[in-house]
């Protein structure tokens, strides 16, 4: 590696406890990476979840933790991104496929124009949650992204 | 000579590509439905609403249709049931997708999108729940079938989900 100038190492976060060097791309070097040592990314199943907002959502889809796949549900807490589940050595959401719940009305789109109804399924990308602002009073959050999202 | 015999080829199988596309399109709705969902559905099926969302491996179906009451046992038969949900409520609208009447955090649902927001009631009477089964699907990853009645005619919602 050093011969070519190039330090090849995983992040440290990755295999912390972990004998396993390419774990943080789920052992699938080839067809997955992590370009910025933020997200595993791959393609077509693969994406993220982040929760920008105020309210604790719940996922369901499957995900990874400690390098195993699992499918299940996940509570996102306010303000959890990718990274920071990840810098815990939690949980990485590789493909979100359904918005179960969350503590706040979930709307459409960032107007509050209409009230999405749940479980919605997401579909692979990324998921972002985030607070809105409603015209005529109120607030709550909307989700963008992933190849289901309602527009 | 050449050109021309590659034009013909090239226009045959075009023609045939295309003939296939109408014949697919013509499919009747029913048999669309019973592919789609891997069901057999009984002959006094009727009154069909079908539509699906998403690409490839990671898509879902939605059809409601209307059934004698005498062909449910005989349609439920068919099923891999992993598990019999109760409604919360006695009463309600099978229009309406997500948690509607059944209990929230069911292992199965209909998604709230707007793509399957396409229901419109084709009976007379309320509608009222009897019960929601969750089960192996044939042709996807899940099947969710909900059973409501109206009178001697039950309505039929049944979801695949494909992950």
């Amino acid at each position: 590696m050093e011969r070519h100038s190039r330090h090849l190492d995983p992040k440290s976060y990755a295999y912390r406890n972990e004998p396993n060097l390419y774990v943080f791309v789920r052992n699938n070097a080839v067809n997955e990476w992590d370009y910025l040592g933020m997200v595993v990314r791959g393609w077509p199943f693969a994406g993220e979840a982040e929760n920008r907002s105020s309210a604790t959502i719940t996922i369901q889809g499957d995900w990874t933790a400690g390098g195993v796949d699992m499918v299940g549900t996940h509570d996102l807490p306010p303000g959890a991104t990718m990274a920071s589940e990840r810098s815990r050595g939690a949980t990485a959401i590789v493909d979100s496929d359904f918005l179960i719940s969350a503590t706040a009305t979930v709307y459409n789109s960032s107007k509050c124009i209409v009230i999405a109804r749940l479980p919605a399924k997401i579909g692979v990308g990324t998921l972002v949650v985030r607070d809105c602002a409603c015209r005529i009073g109120g607030k709550g959050i909307y989700y963008s992204g992933g190849s289901e999202a309602p527009r | 000579m050449q050109p021309t015999r590659t034009a013909v080829v090239v226009f045959a199988f075009a023609l045939a590509c295309l003939l296939t596309i109408v014949a697919c399109g013509k499919q009747p709705i029913e048999k669309r439905i019973a592919k789609t969902h891997g069901l057999v559905l009984p002959n006094s099926a009727r009154n069909f609403q079908h539509s699906t969302s998403g690409r490839f491996l990671d898509r879902g179906a939605l059809s409601m249709f209307e059934i004698s009451a005498a062909d449910l046992p005989t349609f439920v038969s068919q099923l891999k049931i992993n598990s019999r949900t109760a409604p919360v409520v006695t009463a309600g609208d099978p229009c309406i997708n997500g948690w509607n009447v059944w209990p929230q955090n069911s292992r199965t649902f209909v998604p709230g999108n707007a793509a399957f927001s396409h229901l419109r009631k084709t009976w007379t009477g309320d509608a009222k729940p009897v019960e929601m089964l969750s089960c192996a699907s044939p042709a996807g990853d899940w099947l969710h079938v909900e059973i409501w009645t109206v009178g001697q005619t039950n309505v039929i919602k049944v979801y695949t989900d494909w992950n």
